[in-house]
Order: structure tokens, then C-alpha cells, then sequence
């Protein structure tokens, strides 16, 4: 196994990324939210998330970790169907 | 002579602004701290619940008062994400009820009338926080769960004007169905006294199925006597004269450890096709292995060790579980309680010749800053990990594991074998009945082979136990040859009801073990 790179972030930073790419927010809100990140990379990770042309020149780490959220974004969305499946077949 | 204090007294001292702005609490788990504190301090629920629910007289049935809660606390929640929870008044009839009460002493809330009102607070409260903790849900922007979770990571609390210092409202993951206590009325929150215990509540998705498969690696394979020293002289603190320090010795950094653990997890990925997670038990590994092995291992997958130094020149040792849940900085959490190796279990383990077995022997470590971690890995999955004696002492650790009820508990161990009479499956069982938890105790077959049975056979290869609340304790076994064990645990979901009779539609996820295979390293075995 190769030896991976990520850029680590704080659990708050971690939250505040979760809510950013998980919902669609106008910029202005968007920035707001930036500025309450703790550690620079983060913000990197951010706008690397959002911006193809950011991400194809970030970091490895910095791809790394987007490349994460994406793969959460899906658990998200896998684990929400399977709940409301779930939930359907309670109700019957 | 005590003097009983007024309900405006005790309530004033959980949200002191009480005393001149009665105003409503318009954030759910205030109300809920507020509320269930009352009955908690008085235990008035268990007089209301015996004849409930409340207007049967008026033939009021305990399905139209659930529907009725539950409609209540969506209103609220809708309140919340629309902005308008100051106007949300309609508990303003219950909570005026209360505030009339000020002057009254506590024992009034046992009152029919009283009881019921803060019930329903309770209640209702509850219901309007389902789902809180958990990580994002990308279909619903939800502001009262993002500002709860923002709480929690926070302040590890998700009130908004209650001093954690005070008390803390957690997250809820299971409910008792057994006793009746304080913890039997709420499905999705918990409330916790104030301790000297700081949890730290973190949600990750890091889980995309309906199942968990995860490595155990029970290493070291061998521990040595002469790992255990004593340190008596050099440490920092006296003891009478009958006990004495110990501490334990990891072996040197081995070269082909991160290599023998990544060609175990590549086996067990050829096997089970996907792994979640890794994890060691007590004092598995140093602190450059866990950073070496966290790099190596996939970033989808977890790793949970326990990480460890020995006491050296009087300076305590350290004994900590370790988290790693990339892109998460790692997280530590020390051991709460040190062990105390006494006769028995000197002779047990044969260290008689370093530890006379004629003194109680305490290990030397440092147990400041204790804290515990919740990690929420999936919508209904919370995991957290213990070490050891944490597992077996009742506080100040147990009483949150109670409250929030995890739905794994990972005891990693520093043991003898993991066999259902021994004492981790005796304290796995109480998790398991009450309330709920699915625990997973692991240690290390050096432990398992150093320990000497009183009578019978060793079972040394016995180096994992499970348990959940299905079925008795189950012993996992490694067969010769074989160095680690891939389980794989299923979700199954069980229908938890409050003592007020409020269900939560099976949403209650119990991980049950649906099977363990043995893992060789393919590199040896293949050479057998």
C-alpha cells in the first residue's frame, strides 16, 4: 500500500466543510462561513471543492481530502436511501 | 436542618437567567435540560407513569397523546428552520404552569398536574431534536441540526444557553427497555451531569453500507515477562508499604509490523471484499507505529489501537486509545482508571519473578484530562472506545456510556482470554441489557498466552469477545496459524420505545455479529 497524503483537519473545520459542500449557498454566505474555518489548509480544501480549476492545481493532500468529502457526500446519499427504504417498509 | 429549595431555585441554577426572565426556552435540548432535570432530582415520573397517560379519563389514548407530542415537536423543529422559534408558544400553557411553581419547594413537581406538564415539556423536546448528532444529511438543510452539531463539536453539548459546565445534553442512540429510570423517557437526547469526564462528540459519514467489517489484530503475539518493571523507586508518588508502581515495556520498533499488518488487511479485503476498519487492543503499538500504520491503511478505512509508552525516569507512562478517522485529525483518549495487578493475577500471568506477587502493584501512568469520545460514523451508527478497566469501573466513565448508549462499545484490552465467564463478558452483558450497546472486547494473544488458567485448559487463542443484546456473549477464536480475525457486523434495526410510551419507528441500530473468519498473513502461510 502506498503511503498516503491528506491534509488532517480539526473536528470543527471538518463540520464546517461537511455543511459547506453539503448544501448549495450563495458565495456571499458561502465566504461568511470560510472565515470561520481554524486552519488555513481547510479553507484550500474548501475551495478546492468547489472550484475545478482550483482543484486541478491544488496539493495531492489538498485533492486528497476533497476527493474525501466527495466519497462522504455519497455515503451520505447511499446511507439516506437506505433509511428511508427502511422506513417505508416500518410503515407498511 | 436542610432546606428543601424552591423549583425557581433549581431551576435558576441550571439556566440562571431564570431568576428575572422566565421567558420560554426556545431551543429544544434547553428545555429538555431544564425539564428532565426536574424529574430526574425528584423521580416524579415514576408516580405519573403509573397511571398514564394522563386524560384517559377523557378517554385520551396513548396513541392519540404520541401523535400528538410527536406533531408538536415537528412543529417546532419547522419553527426553528423558518426562523420563527420564538414564536412557536404552544407549550407556553405547561411551561407557565412550571414557572407558576417557583416559589413552590421541589417535591411539588411530584403533583399530577405538575409532573405531567414537564413531561410533556420532556417529551416534546425530545421529539422536536430527532436525528441530532448525527452527520449531514445532504436532502434536508436543517438548521437546527447543523447548529446542534456545531454545539456539539464545540462545547460537547448541543444546548445553546446552558453552561456545559452545568449539564450537558447529548445525543441518544439507544433507550433502556429494561428498569425505569430518568434515561427511560427520551429517544434522541441524554442528559448528563456535569463531569469530570469531557466527551467529545464528532460526526463523520464515515459509513456507506448497511454493514461493518473490521480487522481485529490481536498483536503482540507474544508478551515477555520482562516487559513488566518495576518502578516504585523512581516514581513520583509514595505508597504504603504493601504496594507498589509497575509499568509495561513495548518491544522495539518491529520493521516488518506496518508490512505484516497491510499484508493482513489485504487478505481480509480478498475475503470479506471491503474493511472498514482496524483495530489493536491496550498498548498494541507506539505512537510512531500508530502515525506509521494511519498512513499506510487506506483513508476509508478507521483505525482504533491503543497506543502506549513506558514510565521512564519517574515521568508516568502513557496508556490511550487512539482514533484515526481520516481526514480527522487523530484523536487520544487516555485510560481512565490504571490497573491493579494483585496476587491473583501476578501469578496468573507469571510475573512473579519481576512483581512480588506479595504487593498489589498499580500501574504507572498518567490518568489526567480524561475524556471520552462519541464518533457518529453513519446517520445511525455512534462508536466509542474503552480502555480496559474503563470498561469494568462504573464511573465517571460508565454513567455517560449509559446515557448516550453508543451502538458499538470497542473495549480494547489488556487480558487474559476473551471467554464468556471472564469479567468482560460479565461487564459487555450490562452494556448489552442496558442500554442496548453491542460491545466488542479484544486483547492481545501475548496477553492470552502469558495468562495461566486456575484449572483446565488454556483457551489462548480466545482473543475477542462480542456481545449484543440479542444474543449471549459470543468467544472469538483464532485458529493456529492465523494472526487476525475479519468480523462482520450486520445492522439490525428494533423499535425502542420511551416509558411514556412514545416509539422511535425502528430506528435503533443494533451491529450484531454475522460472522468472523480467520486471516493468515498470506506471506507466511503461503511458505507453510
Amino acid at each position: 500500500m502506498a503511503t498516503w497524503s491528506m491534509v488532517l483537519l480539526t473536528p470543527h473545520d471538518s463540520s464546517v466543510l461537511m455543511s459547506l459542500v453539503q448544501y448549495t449557498r450563495a458565495s456571499e454566505e458561502r465566504q461568511k462561513v470560510l472565515d470561520s474555518l481554524q486552519k488555513p489548509d481547510a479553507r484550500m480544501v474548501a475551495e478546492a471543492f468547489f472550484d475545478s480549476q482550483k482543484y486541478a492545481e491544488a496539493p495531492e493532500d489538498v485533492r486528497a481530502t476533497v476527493d474525501h468529502f466527495r466519497a462522504w457526500v455519497e455515503n451520505n446519499k447511499r446511507r439516506r436511501a437506505q433509511r428511508e427504504a427502511r422506513r417505508r417498509s416500518h410503515a407498511r | 436542618m436542610s432546606v428543601e429549595p424552591t423549583i425557581g431555585q433549581f431551576l435558576a441554577g441550571i439556566l440562571p437567567r431564570l431568576q428575572n426572565d422566565t421567558k420560554f426556552p426556545s431551543w429544544p435540548p434547553d428545555l429538555f435540560a431544564l425539564s428532565l432535570a426536574l424529574l430526574k432530582r425528584t423521580g416524579a415520573y415514576t408516580r405519573v407513569l403509573q397511571d398514564w397517560p394522563p386524560d384517559r379519563d377523557n378517554e385520551d389514548t396513548l396513541e392519540n397523546r404520541t401523535s400528538r407530542i410527536r406533531r408538536l415537536g415537528g412543529d417546532w423543529r419547522t419553527a426553528i428552520r423558518l426562523g420563527q422559534k420564538e414564536q412557536f408558544n404552544v407549550l407556553n400553557e405547561e411551561w407557565e404552569a412550571l414557572c407558576r411553581s417557583f416559589d413552590r419547594p421541589l417535591s411539588a413537581v411530584r403533583s399530577r398536574l405538575l409532573c405531567e406538564a414537564v413531561m410533556k415539556l420532556v417529551a416534546v423536546a425530545d421529539e422536536a431534536s430527532e436525528g441530532v448528532g448525527a452527520p449531514e444529511d445532504i436532502e434536508e438543510d436543517d438548521f437546527f441540526l447543523r447548529a446542534t452539531r456545531a454545539f456539539l463539536i464545540d462545547y460537547a453539548s448541543a444546548c445553546c444557553d446552558i453552561d456545559p459546565a452545568i449539564l450537558r445534553v447529548l445525543p441518544r442512540m439507544h433507550t433502556p427497555q429494561n428498569g425505569l429510570t430518568d434515561r427511560s423517557l427520551s429517544l434522541y437526547l441524554s442528559l448528563c451531569d456535569a463531569s469530570q469526564v469531557a466527551p467529545q462528540w464528532l460526526s463523520t459519514p464515515f459509513l456507506g453500507h448497511n454493514s461493518i467489517n473490521l480487522l481485529l489484530i490481536p498483536r503482540p503475539n507474544e508478551v515477555l515477562v520482562s516487559q513488566f518493571r518495576d518502578v516504585t523507586d523512581s516514581a513520583t508518588a509514595e505508597l504504603p508499604e504493601d504496594f507498589g508502581f509497575f509499568t509495561y515495556d513495548l518491544l522495539g520498533y518491529d520493521e516488518d509490523f506496518i508490512g505484516r499488518v497491510e499484508a493482513l488487511y489485504g487478505e481480509a479485503k480478498r475475503k470479506l471484499g471491503r474493511i472498514d476498519g482496524v483495530v489493536l487492543p491496550e498498548l498494541a503499538i507506539t505512537d510512531r507505529q500508530f502515525r506509521d500504520l494511519r498512513s499506510k491503511l487506506p483513508t476509508d478505512c478507521f483505525l482504533v489501537a491503543g497506543v502506549g509508552r513506558s514510565a521512564d525516569a519517574g515521568k508516568r507512562g502513557v496508556n490511550e486509545v487512539r482514533l484515526g478517522f481520516p481526514p480527522l485529525d487523530d484523536l487520544a483518549q487516555k485510560k481512565h482508571h490504571p490497573w491493579k495487578l494483585n496476587e491473583a493475577q501476578v501469578v496468573q500471568y507469571g510475573l512473579g519473578g519481576v512483581l512480588t506477587p506479595s504487593r498489589d502493584w498499580w500501574e504507572y501512568t498518567d490518568f489526567t484530562d480524561r475524556c471520552l469520545n462519541f464518533v457518529s460514523i453513519s446517520q445511525d451508527i455512534v462508536v466509542c472506545a474503552l480502555i480496559c478497566e474503563d470498561l469494568a469501573r462504573p464511573d465517571p466513565v460508565a454513567d455517560i456510556v449509559r446515557t448516550v448508549g453508543p451502538n458499538l462499545v470497542i473495549a480494547l484490552l489488556m487480558d487474559g482470554p476473551q471467554t464468556k465467564e471472564r469479567w468482560a463478558a460479565r461487564y459487555a452483558t450490562v452494556l448489552a441489557d442496558d442500554p442496548g450497546c453491542s460491545v466488542l472486547a479484544l486483547t492481545s494473544l501475548g496477553m492470552t498466552r502469558l495468562s495461566r488458567p486456575d484449572s483446565g485448559l488454556s483457551r489462548s487463542r480466545v482473543a475477542a469477545l462480542w456481545k449484543d443484546a440479542f444474543k449471549g456473549a459470543t468467544e472469538i477464536e483464532l485458529p493456529e496459524g492465523h494472526e487476525a480475525v475479519a468480523v462482520s457486523l450486520s445492522i439490525r434495526y428494533r423499535e425502542e420505545f420511551t416509558a411514556d410510551g412514545r416509539g422511535d419507528d425502528s430506528a435503533a441500530a443494533f451491529p450484531i455479529l454475522a460472522g468472523a473468519h480467520p486471516i493468515a498473513d498470506p506471506r507466511t502461510s503461503r511458505t507453510r
